[in-house]
């Protein structure tokens, strides 16, 4: 779904396992095409600590291009994991969707 | 193990004493037998002086009670001592039967309704 | 605070003088219902709620610590759902100098009812009533003995999550129907939610360390250290501060304001824990912030959510791994015995076993049974044996029914002799969910009894013996099995 120049991504259950690699991969390729990107974490049940070395990495190479990857909607167990690795300080965290997306363009 | 029984307005008080384990048990259950026969069917088991009881113990008393329920009467048990309350918390005994610390309060119970919250 | 209500009329200097000379034995009588506590369980699963730690003393020690202040010398704790870490912990009560028994209350009885079944125990004194789950705002410098028998004829004392209160005598409970009277010495506050556990944790820290006999050195004010803390030089700490024993605080640290760390932990470099409370036996991972929230291993709790996180990532947090026994002698006996028994059944099981193929009158099922109480499984062949055949007969005898367990027995994966295995259904999930020390075997324990599956019978007498386990009774167990099968 493509909002503007905002990429929208809904990550579903867990991100652990293998999933965090081919997160990274996947995410890698979108942000080729749109930099902007915001993550909905609403079905996002648990993230572990290469779950969230994954959505770092990608991170970076949003802002290495000018860009940014917003999170939004994020569940109490992963608002916890991010407040304990202080990723909470790292990423941009957003209550609504829309408010993340909109966020881009102010 | 010694087992003796008296009567109680209405009440049969069984007291044991001695070790409660399978050499005994078929002897309670006999016991208990002859005292269901007789058409009694609210009881107090006084432990003061069992030092011990093992799941045969346990199985026969267990035994007596689901007969008792049955014909719409009620077992409690009194004064146990540390090692024998720890085996019935430990099987979850405690959630069956209710125990007292004495015999007297037990026996009172049978006789008083009070409603449960 | 509000101010004290005055129901009854002072005593006089000369009433005052009698009641110290007649020095009037007190008991104190601990009720812990689980409907009020309940909540902390699915928190704290593995220990019983009235053990969870505020500064590191446990909430039923905060409850002995008031009822020896207030002149009891005698305390029973009595539970509807016992736990064996309460008695553990405190034994017969020397060690506070007083006389600790235990008693058993049911789901549902009053304070009559529980008066009744510790009627021993209450006739003929005065009695401190603690009701409820709940934490006494008390001061240790305050003479309570006085307190209470200055104010007749009782006390009462409430709260959402219970009552305390003093009586003269037992009869006077039924009757006692005074309203809650607050007392400026001392008040009681609820324990309904994490939040309060945090909440009265930062306070005792922060302005009551005195109030209370805290475990630990409390050399400077603001800090209360325990035995054998090793803090790093570059590690920062932030007055009120609570630290355990055998704690071990890493570089680069900032620990507090408001910080207990509890026994057994690692606070490992360039972590932050403020406004928190680290339990017993945690190890806490490198460059992490922990505010206000509860740690228990690998287990976070946030009382803004009221959620748990369990963290999977070792590294981040685990729990210390006490030093567990390891039975090489068990898993030696249970090779030998299951390859014993494997080498005598082979013959019958295959000659027995393909004559009633033929007859089609036994079954192998791949199962799926638990492992333990937390819910984990393995799958298992399960013999499926029709008992009313004369070759089913012997096939049970003979025990061969267990023949296809004893692979797994082989390779250490299944006990030779243990619990019933149960299959993992949502039912026995539940069964198993408060029998922590469930371990299945190949033969189980009620085989020998002879009681019916799934009766209470049999449910008691599992337990019983899985509470008694030794290698010598699974030994001799699984002879009686053998024997009892062969008659």
């Amino acid at each position: 779904m493509t909002k503007g120049d905002t990429v929208t991504v809904k990550l579903l259950g867990r991100l652990d396992g293998e999933n965090p690699g081919n997160l990274r991969r996947v995410i890698a390729q979108m942000l080729v095409e749109n930099d902007r990107m915001v993550v909905d974490c609403s079905k996002l049940e648990y993230m572990n600590s290469e779950g969230l070395g994954a959505l770092i990495s990608c991170l970076r190479i949003a802002i290495s291009s000018g860009g940014d990857i917003r999170l939004a909607e994020v569940m109490p167990s992963v608002k916890i994991m991010l407040e304990l690795t202080r990723a909470d300080k790292v990423f941009q965290i957003y209550v609504t969707t829309e408010d993340a997306v909109a966020s881009f363009n102010s | 193990m010694k087992i003796t029984s008296t009567q109680d307005n209405g009440i049969t008080i069984i007291r044991l004493s001695g070790r409660f384990d399978a050499t005994v048990a078929d002897q309670f259950k006999e016991s208990v037998q002859q005292l269901c026969e007789k058409g009694l069917s609210n009881f107090v088991i006084d432990m003061s002086d069992v030092s011990y009881i093992d799941s045969s113990g346990l199985g026969s008393i267990i035994t007596f009670l689901r007969k008792i329920r049955l014909a719409k009467g009620d077992i409690k048990v009194a004064s146990l001592s540390d090692k024998v309350r720890s085996i019935f918390q430990l099987t979850r005994f405690h959630r069956v039967i209710e125990i007292f610390d004495n015999s007297e309060s037990a026996t009172l119970s049978f006789n008083t309704l009070h409603g449960k919250e | 605070m509000s101010q004290q209500k005055m129901l009854w009329p002072p005593l006089t200097v000369d009433q005052c003088r009698l009641r110290a000379r007649e020095k009037i034995d007190m008991k104190a009588l601990i009720l812990l219902k689980e409907k009020n506590c309940r909540w902390v369980r699915s928190f704290f699963p593995s220990r019983h709620p009235g053990m969870i730690t505020l500064c590191n003393n446990s909430i039923l020690e905060f409850m002995v610590d008031f009822a020896i202040l207030s002149g009891c010398t005698e305390i029973r704790m009595v539970m509807d759902e016992p736990g064996m870490d309460v008695e553990q912990f405190f034994k017969s009560g020397s060690r506070w100098g007083a006389r600790i028994s235990y008693g058993n209350s049911m789901d549902g009885d009053t304070l009559g009812h529980i008066l009744e079944k510790n009627h021993a125990f209450c006739k003929d004194t005065s009695l401190l009533i603690l009701d409820g789950f709940f934490f006494i705002n008390y001061d240790k410098s305050l003479d309570y003995s006085q307190l209470i028998s200055l104010n007749e004829p009782g006390i009462n004392l409430t709260c959402s999550t219970g009552s305390m209160f003093y009586v003269e005598d037992e009869a006077a409970v039924s009757s006692f129907t005074q309203d809650p009277v607050d007392c400026p010495e001392c008040s009681i506050s609820p324990l309904a939610t994490l939040d309060d556990l945090l909440q009265i944790s930062i306070r005792i820290m922060e302005s009551e360390q005195n109030h209370y006999v805290l475990p630990g050195y409390g050399s400077e004010e603001g800090m209360v250290i325990g035995s054998n803390v090793e803090i790093n030089p570059t590690a920062r700490i932030i007055k009120p501060v609570i630290l355990g024993n055998n704690v071990r605080i890493l570089g680069e640290t900032v620990v507090g304001p408001n910080a207990t760390i509890g026994n057994n932990v690692i606070i490992d470099s360039g972590s932050q824990v403020e406004q928190s409370i680290i339990m017993d036996g945690s190890y806490v991972g490198h460059h992490l912030t922990i505010k206000q929230k509860i740690v228990e291993g690998q287990r976070v709790i946030d009382p803004r959510y009221q959620k748990t996180l369990t963290v999977e990532d070792g590294f981040l947090f685990s729990k210390m791994e006490t030093n567990q026994s390891f039975s090489i002698v068990r898993t030696m006996i249970n090779l030998l015995v299951g390859l014993c028994l494997a080498g005598v059944q082979l013959i019958p099981y295959i000659l027995l076993g393909s004559i009633r193929k033929i007859q089609k009158d036994w079954s192998v099922k791949t199962t799926a049974c638990f492992m333990d109480s937390q819910g984990t499984t393995r799958t298992f062949d399960m013999v499926h044996n029709n008992l009313t055949t004369c070759t089913g007969k012997i096939f049970a005898a003979l025990s061969l029914d267990k023949f296809p367990l004893l692979g797994s027995v082989i390779k250490g994966k299944l006990r030779i002799v243990g619990n019933r295995l149960l299959e993992a259904t949502p039912k026995n999930r539940k069964q198993l969910h408060d029998f922590p020390e469930y371990i299945p075997g190949a033969f189980f324990y009620s085989e020998s009894d002879g009681f019916a599956p799934d009766s209470p019978e049999e449910e008691i007498s599992e337990r019983f013996y899985a509470v008694n386990r030794t290698v010598l009774k699974d030994a001799i167990m699984l002879l009686k099995a053998l024997i009892a099968r062969l008659t």
